[in-house]
């Protein structure tokens, strides 16, 4: 199993159930994560912890994912930022990229496509 | 036009909420594998029965995701691309929901539709209920155990634009064009059918800022 070393993982999904469960999963493989619910609380834990990744899903309630990816490049722009959609086309996804996140995945997540995407997001945070 | 975009954002709504479903579904899957996996041997009595369990969610959810983001995209398409669209793009969406048609006769379909974007004119909805009807006038010749071609191609010197091509491995029946011969009017294309072959003949769209004709 893939493990990752201590790597900070901020995942800010609404939906709770899956949140959890993935997190579960990457604790698992040695990450270290987190669950926000929605994007202020979410930037509220980035102002005050030192995260290492967030994995934010786009379509939150309240404020959109995009705008709160906005407002991650403004606390914290060395952070980098993963994107959830759930919306075939990737449209969200480019949006994102856009504004500066470093990739995006459409749900279901494919975890080893996930931990690729860490693994390039930070090179020394995970190995295989 | 306002019910069909109104049908779209309901059914792009609902296919969201599928999504995130199946996500939870999958996680929790994968989940109990990494911890039976963690365990290590000895398994537990009916072990590898559990393991086919977990791997039939995983590739079940694998297929509801595939046919999940197939609608997802026909849910945007009306709003996305009202005007014109990739022809590829299209016809590969719509191979998806035709492999039913295809399994139901005993067929099989292969589509050959990667490259380069062909962007044709149209509405997206009416682009892949002409590839849609094509491939069920297609089919409606065929004999269990044929194997349908899906292609495209870009136009040659003289075309108006780019082709969808349907072949038949085995029929020699000419498929009937009265379904699609309407639609392809309606986009101001047409169609062209022989022994065990149809081609639809699409109009490339203008560039942008090129005049609409």
């Amino acid at each position: 199993m893939t493990q990752g070393t201590g790597l900070k993982i901020l995942l800010i999904d609404d939906e709770g159930e899956f949140a959890s469960t993935l997190a579960e999963r990457l604790n698992l493989r040695g990450y270290s994560t987190s669950v926000a619910l929605d994007g202020e609380s979410a930037l509220a834990r980035i102002k005050a912890e030192p995260f290492d990744l967030a994995l934010l899903d786009v379509m939150l309630p309240g404020m959109h994912g995009i705008e709160v990816l906005r407002r991650i490049r403004e606390c914290r722009p060395e952070l980098p930022v993963i994107l959830l959609t759930g919306r075939a086309g990737a449209k969200d996804g480019i949006e994102g990229m856009k504004q500066g996140a470093k990739g995006y995945l459409t749900k279901p997540v494919d975890l080893s496509e996930l931990l690729a995407l860490f693994a390039a997001v930070h090179p020394g945070g995970a190995n295989a | 036009m306002r019910d069909v975009l109104f049908m779209g954002s309901i059914l792009a709504s609902v296919t969201h909420e599928m999504q995130n479903v199946m996500a939870i579904i999958k996680e929790s899957g994968a989940l109990a594998d990494d911890i039976l996996k963690l365990n290590g041997p000895p398994r537990m009595r009916h072990g590898d029965k559990l393991d086919n369990s977990l791997v039939n969610i995983q590739q079940q959810v694998e297929r509801g995701r595939t046919l999940m983001l197939m609608l997802n995209g026909f849910a945007h398409a009306a709003a996305d691309y009202p005007e014109s669209g990739d022809l590829a793009r299209f016809a590969r969406q719509i191979c998806i929901p035709a492999q039913r048609l295809a399994h139901l006769k005993e067929c099989s379909l292969v589509p050959s539709l990667d490259g380069p974007p062909l962007v044709v004119r149209g509405n997206a909805l009416t682009l892949m209920e002409s590839a849609y009807a094509g491939l069920a006038a297609v089919l409606e010749g065929c004999q269990a155990g044929d194997t349908l071609h899906v292609s495209v191609a870009p136009p040659q010197a003289g075309e108006q634009g780019p082709v969808l091509r349907i072949r038949a491995g085995k029929s020699l029946a000419e498929p009937e064009q009265r379904t699609v011969a309407p639609i392809m009017a309606e986009l101001g294309g047409s169609c062209r059918a022989g022994a065990g072959f149809l081609e639809l003949r699409y109009v490339t769209a203008p560039a942008q800022g090129e005049a609409t004709p």
